[in-house]
């Protein structure tokens, strides 16, 4: 469907809606709008499916109402928390008054609105920071590059659900890009006319057996090894999240975290979060935060699941600041090691995003010689670039 | 069709499934509105299991692909019968039988494969089938693209034999139990329904009815405690599922009453990892009856 029609079927569909309810066009399209401004983007499709939904309930329920518009405007339940919140706040306004034409859909910005709206795109908008709408600035590009720019450190609580909506549509591009190249590679996957008549051969020219071709798949195993001592885990929880969304692209992924003592999560992962599986840890492990060991971490990964975890597909990222207060000799051995069974050894710095940094810890200097990739992962945009580098290896 | 919510509602509890409002509003607009339904919750909620209830409300077939790494489009629509046509060869060529006859029959539907997809769309039946897409989340991200192409239009072509367009849509149901992201583009075009852990008066009401005969005190009891595990940190947290199996080892054991020995005894309808069992067994599971006591008689 083109974008045009698609805006046509709208017309047609809000349309019928003033039909039935007076102006209600106006109050949905401008919903969505609070919804987008709320960073949960709703897209013209999804706005005819809310409209002609509108159409078949009956809209005294204000109850209907609510999963009728929820069904149709949301695809993932972590939004629906906001979209609560502002639909209780938007459909309790009293209605605009009747006096002035309604609102063009088009014409939303905040300074034609009348007071109540422009208080909701606030709260919509910032969540927890107050700026007058009119002070608001537009979702320009050059907001965009200072956010991507900005260090996972400094992040306030509506900047990290921010940078995590980011991440989760920068993953499947990233991961598109491969897929299309394998698709293009996938030349006669089904029956192998070849094989089989030579086979044929053994009885007297008879197919007895048909073979087959399958496209080759060797996809990327994955080991994380998160430093989350000190405020390392800011940036791990960022990795994990975004290498969550390359998943698909890869296949299989193992976590652990460490700081004096590592923990495989891969597991408790699959069923809770990042912060969630560190809280857990925690609270069970004495002398948890008590510095970071990572000669130590690495000679039990490489004791106990470097043989089962560790394959010629593997790659191994490794992502710490390198403060190591344990065994240096013993860093650079347990380094080495790695190198020698993985594929690739990558390490993430996020002190790498600072101009002046030298990797001359001692710690750091002794891992560099078995590193094939020295990334900084400080912010949105050191991300992508693992991210990038992580699909090259993976079509690889 | 459904004529209102609670339509559905009611036609769905005859099937004994107890859809809140929230479930069957957006199973309503799913056949109002012609869309796929797109289900999310955690393992052992349900999801499966309404579509399998829309089938037998709809009183049509139930067409289910299950999906897994790897799968592709032969086995998902369609393939031809290659030993099949093989042999048709061979008995042609052994019976002198002409040219034309082969050529003609070899790429008939005969020899045809047909898949879910396939199947859902060229159903014939009274009522157009259910397809349920099932753990789409399994599947590789191209398959997600094809999909898409499939429910956009409802229509394939195959090179031999042409376009078959589906002559009424079917009512598809996709679920997922979010091991991986699903592509926007694909739940854009869906319903989304998140359905979660039944509340008590549901879990019971769910009980009572899949374990016919159950004492009413031991089944009030049963959804107590299952209410208060789901609130613990469980790897696996136990679904209605977990509920219905407990209940009947209950009722084939003749216990009309929980107490600590008899839970210890059926953990294993519970729990399906050793891990949950063992940090069932570290909590307070006398604190925990008595809770889940209070609470039923409340």
């Amino acid at each position: 469907m083109t974008y045009a029609s698609d805006s046509r079927v709208l017309d047609r569909v809000l349309t019928e809606i003033d039909r039935r309810h007076g102006s209600l066009s106006a109050n949905l399209v401008q919903f969505a709008a609070l919804l987008k401004a709320a960073e949960v983007a709703v897209t013209t499709t999804q706005l005819i499916a809310a409209g002609q939904a509108l159409g078949e309930i009956d809209f005294a329920r204000r109850g209907d109402v609510r999963e009728a518009l929820a069904s149709t405007m949301l695809t993932q339940v972590e939004d629906r928390a906001v979209f609560d919140e502002l639909f209780d706040r938007y459909w309790n306004l009293p209605r605009p008054e009747d006096d002035g034409p309604r609102p063009e859909p088009a014409s939303l910005e905040p300074g034609k609105q009348k007071l109540g709206i422009a208080e909701l795109v606030d709260v919509a908008y910032v969540r927890g920071t107050p700026v007058s709408s009119q002070e608001r600035p537009p979702r320009s590009y050059s907001a965009e590059e200072v956010f991507v720019e900005k260090d996972f450190a400094t992040y306030r609580d509506d900047e990290v659900r921010a940078a995590r909506r980011y991440l989760r549509r920068l993953a499947p591009k990233l991961a598109t890009a491969t897929t299309r190249r394998r698709r293009a590679a996938r030349t006669g996957t089904e029956l192998d006319l070849r094989r089989s008549l030579r086979r044929a051969w053994m009885t007297d020219g008879e197919v007895l057996k048909l073979l087959r071709k399958r496209r080759r798949v060797r996809r990327l195993n994955l080991v994380l090894l998160c430093d989350v001592s000190g405020s390392m885990d800011v940036y791990s929880r960022f990795l994990t999240q975004f290498v969550y969304g390359l998943q698909a692209e890869l296949r299989r992924v193992s976590t652990f975290v460490f700081s004096t003592r590592l923990f495989d999560v891969t597991a408790m992962l699959k069923a809770r979060s990042f912060e969630e599986a560190l809280d857990r840890i925690r609270r069970h492990v004495d002398g948890w935060s008590g510095g970071t060991r990572i000669g130590g971490c690495l000679a039990e990964f490489n004791r106990t699941y470097g043989r089962e975890r560790i394959g010629p597909r593997t790659a191994v990222i490794i992502i710490s600041d390198g403060w190591d207060r344990g065994d240096v000799d013993q860093l650079r051995r347990e380094m080495r090691l790695l190198k020698r069974r993985a594929f690739k050894v990558l390490w993430l710095n996020p002190l790498l995003g600072a101009k002046d940094y030298l990797p001359v810890a001692q710690g750091m200097a002794a891992a560099m010689p078995s590193i094939d990739a020295f990334l900084p992962v400080h912010n949105l945009a050191s991300l992508s670039r693992v991210g990038r580098e992580l699909m090259s290896l993976a079509r690889g | 069709m459904f004529q209102s919510i609670d339509d559905v509602q009611e036609a769905l509890a005859k099937q004994s499934y107890f859809a809140d409002r929230s479930i069957a509003t957006t199973v309503f607009l799913a056949s109002k509105l012609g869309k796929p339904l797109f289900l999310e919750g955690e393992a052992g909620v349900g999801k499966t299991e309404l579509s399998k209830v829309l089938a037998a409300t709809l009183k049509t077939d139930l067409i289910r692909l299950q999906c897994y790494e790897g799968l592709d489009a032969s086995q998902a629509l369609y393939e031809w019968n290659y030993p099949k046509q093989l042999l048709r060869i061979r008995l042609g060529e052994a019976t002198n039988g002409s040219r034309e006859d082969i050529d003609k029959e070899l790429f008939s539907e005969e020899y045809l494969i047909r898949r879910p997809l396939l199947e859902a769309i060229t159903a014939d039946g009274e009522q157009p089938p259910v397809l349920l897409i099932d753990e789409i989340d399994r599947a590789d991200e191209e398959f997600e693209a094809f999909l898409l192409e499939v429910l956009s239009d409802f229509q394939i072509t195959i090179p031999e034999l042409g376009t078959l367009k589906a002559k009424r849509q079917p009512t598809v149901v996709i679920t997922s139990n979010r091991t991986r992201e699903i592509h926007d583009a694909l739940k854009r075009r869906c319903l989304y329904l998140w359905i979660d852990y039944p509340d008590f008066d549901r879990e019971y009401e769910i009980l009572r009815t899949k374990v016919p005969g159950i004492d009413e005190r031991l089944a009030g009891q049963v959804c107590a405690l299952m209410q208060q595990l789901r609130q613990e940190d469980f790897y696996k947290k136990p679904g209605i599922a977990e509920t219905i199996d407990w209940g009947a080892a209950l009722m084939a054991l003749h216990k009309d009453e929980l107490d600590a020995e008899t839970v210890e005894e059926t953990l294993g309808c519970i729990f399906k990892y050793r891990d949950d069992i063992e940090s069932f067994r570290q909590g307070n599971l006398v604190a925990l009856l008595e809770q889940a006591d209070v609470n039923k008689s409340m």
